[in-house]
């Protein structure tokens, strides 16, 4: 009775966690690309003290072939830094896509895209869960059992709760630094205007641990999350995985590559994968299958299973652009050392007008990733950039606005025909096309004026609007959506692929549409409620 | 056919130029040594060449004016990605480190600096623009 998994990131092991504690047999298979250079080279020491005294800085900061300067503009998956940047590396020769008017980042590294995660968590409501064949009571118990599994901290009881039902094991907040402390003073002297106006400020919800949670943190505050892990106290799925390598009825297979499955009956799943040493095909046996390749990886699988050439399916993404701001009442201000390089609030805003949605506000410092990569966004003579920049990075506040996302006929997914460059790859690649109406834009474009009004009654002035593109939030869903009586190419409530047996599909492309608030920890607890199930028999 | 000059110059000397232009300290010959090894990496091994980095690397008083043009009209041109990989080899060496660190100062500062700075960046440009088209022309 082997369950397999293909996928090794956040839904993989939260979906395999309820299945090996039950005793199941679960073989996963995953490229499994690891970081073994830079990681041992980084001293857990803060920031600061690596800029002023670590001789091998350059290596860790710039990497080894220099991957850390950026010639380019800014761009999806700017935030990976040279330690990050294995996560998605091996994706465009092993996972080559096509497609217009989208950016999408897809990951083959152990741990998935959630290893660079900046850890923000937002569970879903019942509101958020509308039009689902499962319920919040239902997801509610994989809530708290992937809180716990993580390690999450924020402020219980703050404004956030009104839009956020916490779990119960939620450990302190991460402290704010000094320029989200100063915002969040402001907002609580201005608190009763400003919920009336729809907005509402706290703590971030994180996946990272304030204090010793199993065996990982506290967190040391040395402003390091963009490059390292260091007292492994945010969270990455590497951290269930060797948990799970503890028990003698999980196998993790690294170095392959599913390429497709095939079910010849109830309880008989086959897995065909490429073996990336050799390029030989392997096939896997089970019982049943758990498809958690990140929502773009699936659906090519299920596309290719399913000979599904030429077939569009949805495609839906948060769209997220982020304001650099100037934080006024920094100005003056010393920025403590001790800080982390998360979010450092989250908020919401609900506008007036009912025809437009929530969105949701993050709220990050900038200094960790260094000040050479804002040089050449400036058109000023590099030296005088230079000392702008000194004086700007303390008052820079950046404000990222994530809005919800609904299937329309111009966003979809389409698998094509081709050819491979790469050895054991098959020859197809995913198309992804996407473009929203004027409508749509006019829509988030005046939400995002009422946002930046209220910002600026905090003393925080937006400066320019960045976007990187639609795909750029690196959160995608709605390929393979849940419905109460799924087509061939929909899943049922249990995230079992429509005409399937034995095939569930446990990572986000099961939602058919995105609510502003992030999908990872929804995504994570639905998982585990698929792994649940499979492990009892439900299904 | 590029100038002569150009063939005289390795990339450690034209580290040397742009790493004191940018940060106003001789630039150690271990830190020009990276910035050859950054630009190989990056796949742009040879010296600047075109007119308008040979002029700034041949005459560094010129520097100042064509970078602030660059910075305006050209801001992906090879002059400007090597002051961002100097600057970037500055940067991540202990000893240039506090040159890019962050700085909280007094809020008058805050201001005239960034006055002080606008203006000096502004100046530069509008002396370097009518040179950097000039050179340019005769690409």
């Amino acid at each position: 009775m082997t369950v397999l998994i293909v996928g090794s990131g956040a839904s993989a092991v939260a979906a395999a966690h309820p299945l090996v504690r039950a005793g199941k047999e679960v073989v996963m298979l995953d490229v499994g690309a690891t970081d073994a250079t830079y990681a041992p080279l980084i001293p857990a020491e803060p920031w600061l003290k690596l800029r002023r005294s670590d001789a091998n800085q350059h290596r860790y900061f710039l990497g080894d072939r220099f991957e850390g300067i950026p010639f380019d503009r800014a761009r999806v998956g700017a935030q990976l830094t040279p330690p990050r940047h294995y996560v998605a590396a091996d994706a465009p020769r092993l996972l080559p896509r096509g497609g217009t008017g989208f950016v999408g980042l897809e990951s083959t590294a152990q741990g998935g895209l959630a290893s660079a995660w900046g850890a923000a968590i937002s569970p879903w409501g019942p509101d958020d869960l509308a039009g689902l064949p499962v319920s919040h009571a239902d997801l509610l118990p994989h809530y708290h059992a992937v809180a716990d599994l993580m390690g999450v901290c924020g402020q219980p009881g703050d404004d956030l709760s009104d839009f956020l039902d916490d779990p119960p094991s939620m450990m302190p907040p991460l402290d704010p630094d000094a320029p989200a402390r100063l915002i969040l003073d402001a907002y609580s002297a201005n608190r009763a205007r400003l919920r009336r106006a729809g907005l509402a400020l706290g703590h971030a919800r994180l996946a990272a641990c304030s204090r010793e949670h199993d065996g990982r943190g506290p967190h040391p505050y040395h402003d390091m999350d963009f490059w390292c892990d260091h007292g492994r106290a945010v969270y990455r799925p590497r951290w269930t995985l060797e948990r799970l390598l503890a028990f003698p009825n999980f196998t993790y297979l690294p170095g392959h590559l599913a390429t497709a499955f095939e079910e010849s009956g109830p309880g008989r799943v086959r897995v065909h994968a490429t073996r990336l040493a050799d390029s030989t095909e392997r096939a896997f046996e089970g019982a049943s299958l758990v498809l958690a390749a990140g929502a773009l990886g699936t659906t090519r699988l299920v596309l290719r299973s399913l000979g599904r050439y030429d077939a569009p399916v949805p495609i839906v993404s948060n769209f997220s652009p982020y304001f650099p701001m100037l934080n006024l009442r920094m100005i003056g201000r010393a920025c403590e050392d001790r800080r982390h390089s998360l979010t450092q609030l989250t908020g919401f805003y609900r506008p007036v007008d009912p025809s437009r949605g929530m969105v949701q506000l993050q709220v990050y410092s900038y200094r960790s990733l260094l000040t050479f990569k804002l040089l050449k966004e400036q058109p000023l003579a590099i030296p005088q950039a230079r000392r702008m920049m000194q004086t700007l990075i303390p008052v820079l506040t950046l404000l990222g606005i994530h809005h919800e996302d609904n299937p329309a006929p111009a966003k979809h997914a389409v698998l094509r025909r081709g050819h491979s460059p790469t050895p054991g790859v098959p020859p197809d690649h995913l198309e992804l096309n996407y473009a929203i109406t004027p409508r749509e834009d006019a829509l988030q474009r005046q939400t995002e004026r009422e946002v930046l009004r209220l910002f600026r009654s905090l003393g925080c002035f937006a400066l320019r609007r960045i976007h990187l593109g639609f795909g750029a939030s690196i959160h995608y869903a709605g390929s393979l959506p849940m419905r109460a009586s799924p087509g061939p190419l929909e899943t049922d409530s249990q995230g079992r692929l429509g005409s399937h047996h034995g095939v569930y599909v446990a990572d986000s492309a099961v939602f058919p549409r995105l609510p502003a608030k992030g999908v990872t920890f929804t995504m994570m607890a639905n998982a585990h409620r698929v792994g649940t199930m499979i492990a009892s028999g439900t299904p | 056919m590029p100038p002569r000059r150009s063939h005289d110059r390795t990339l450690e000397s034209e580290a040397m130029i742009l790493g004191r232009y940018v940060s106003g300290r001789h630039v150690p010959a271990h830190l020009a040594a990276r910035y050859a090894g950054a630009m190989r990496a990056l796949g742009e091994p040879g010296v600047l060449s075109d007119p308008v980095g040979d002029a700034a690397t041949a005459r560094p008083v010129l520097l100042p004016f064509l970078d602030a043009a660059a910075g305006l009209l050209a801001p992906a041109s090879a002059l400007r990605r090597r002051l961002l990989v100097i600057a970037a080899v500055l940067e991540t060496s202990p000893e240039f480190a506090d040159l890019f660190l962050p700085q909280t100062v007094h809020p008058i500062a805050w201001i005239v600096r960034l006055a002080w700075e606008s203006l000096t960046a502004m100046i530069k440009a509008v002396l370097g623009i009518p040179l950097f088209f000039v050179l340019r022309g005769r690409a």
